[in-house]
């Protein structure tokens, strides 16, 4: 699961790298247009639904995988 | 008009808003419905002798700036801080980007960064707060990117665009600052 989250941000956010420390914060790419881009993404890849308040709060690669782990039932 | 730099970022810098100002763009930012979609100002029509009123209006707990382009000293929206309670060390801030040409290239990531970087270093103020609708997602993520944390949902909590909608709530202490600069 990691890995199909770093490649899916690595394409949505144009850089090589990302890891469990990438934030809004440290990445200059991660804006509020590319942050919409990601979260219909992972919607899409992992066939779960992200409600508005749930998508703010995933502004970091550990909150995603955090997320994920605990909505396992809809992957 | 000769512009006074009071803080200066690299796309944009902060002035006074001036009285004068009433004869430029500002007018029609406020009268347009796309611009005061999710602000409470622009509800009925205003005009010049409204707009005067508000620049005139000094008080201790708000002050409103003008953002200009560094570039072309072109005035292009309007921030603030307001509700400043100086016992508690507290401020809401406010953003109008009334120029449309320049919404989605960073101006309220820069602006906000110049006014909380501000409002800590030379204001002495504890923590910063500002409210959002949860729908304004670019928003959101500005603040986000300064460090702010969400404090609340304040559930249909205004009437804007024909439904009620949820307020989140936003703040932020000095430690969890992010300063933004486009020289990264």
């Amino acid at each position: 699961m990691e890995e199909k989250v770093f490649e899916i941000c690595k394409q949505i956010f144009n850089v090589e790298n990302i890891d469990e420390k990438t934030s809004i914060s440290n990445l200059q790419t991660w804006d509020s247009l590319n942050h919409t881009h990601l979260i219909m993404a992972l919607q899409k890849s992992f066939n779960c639904e992200i409600t508005a308040e749930q998508g703010i709060e995933l502004t970091s690669i550990s909150a995603i995988l955090h997320f994920l782990k605990n909505n396992k039932s809809h992957g | 008009m000769d512009d006074v730099y009071f803080l200066k970022g690299k796309q944009i810098y902060l002035r006074p808003l001036e009285v004068e100002d009433i004869n430029g763009p500002y007018l029609s930012w406020v009268n347009d419905q796309e611009i005061t979609k999710y602000l409470d100002v622009g509800l009925f029509p205003t005009n010049k002798e409204d707009l005067k009123s508000f620049i005139m209006d000094k008080n201790q707990i708000r002050f409103n700036f003008a953002i200009c382009t560094t570039a072309e000293k072109l005035h292009i929206g309007n921030c603030s801080y307001a509700e400043i309670n100086w016992i508690h060390r507290i401020a809401e801030i406010g953003i109008m980007i009334g120029n449309k040409d320049y919404w989605g290239r960073n101006i309220a990531l820069e602006t906000y960064s110049l006014l909380v970087d501000y409002a800590f270093q030379k204001l002495a103020l504890r923590k910063v707060n500002a409210g959002v609708v949860l729908e304004n997602i670019a928003m959101i993520i500005t603040l986000k990117k300064l460090g702010f944390q969400t404090e609340g949902r304040f559930r249909k909590h205004r009437f804007y665009v024909g439904k009620y909608v949820d307020i989140m709530r936003f703040s932020l202490f000095r430690e969890e600052f992010i300063p933004f600069s486009l020289d990264e």
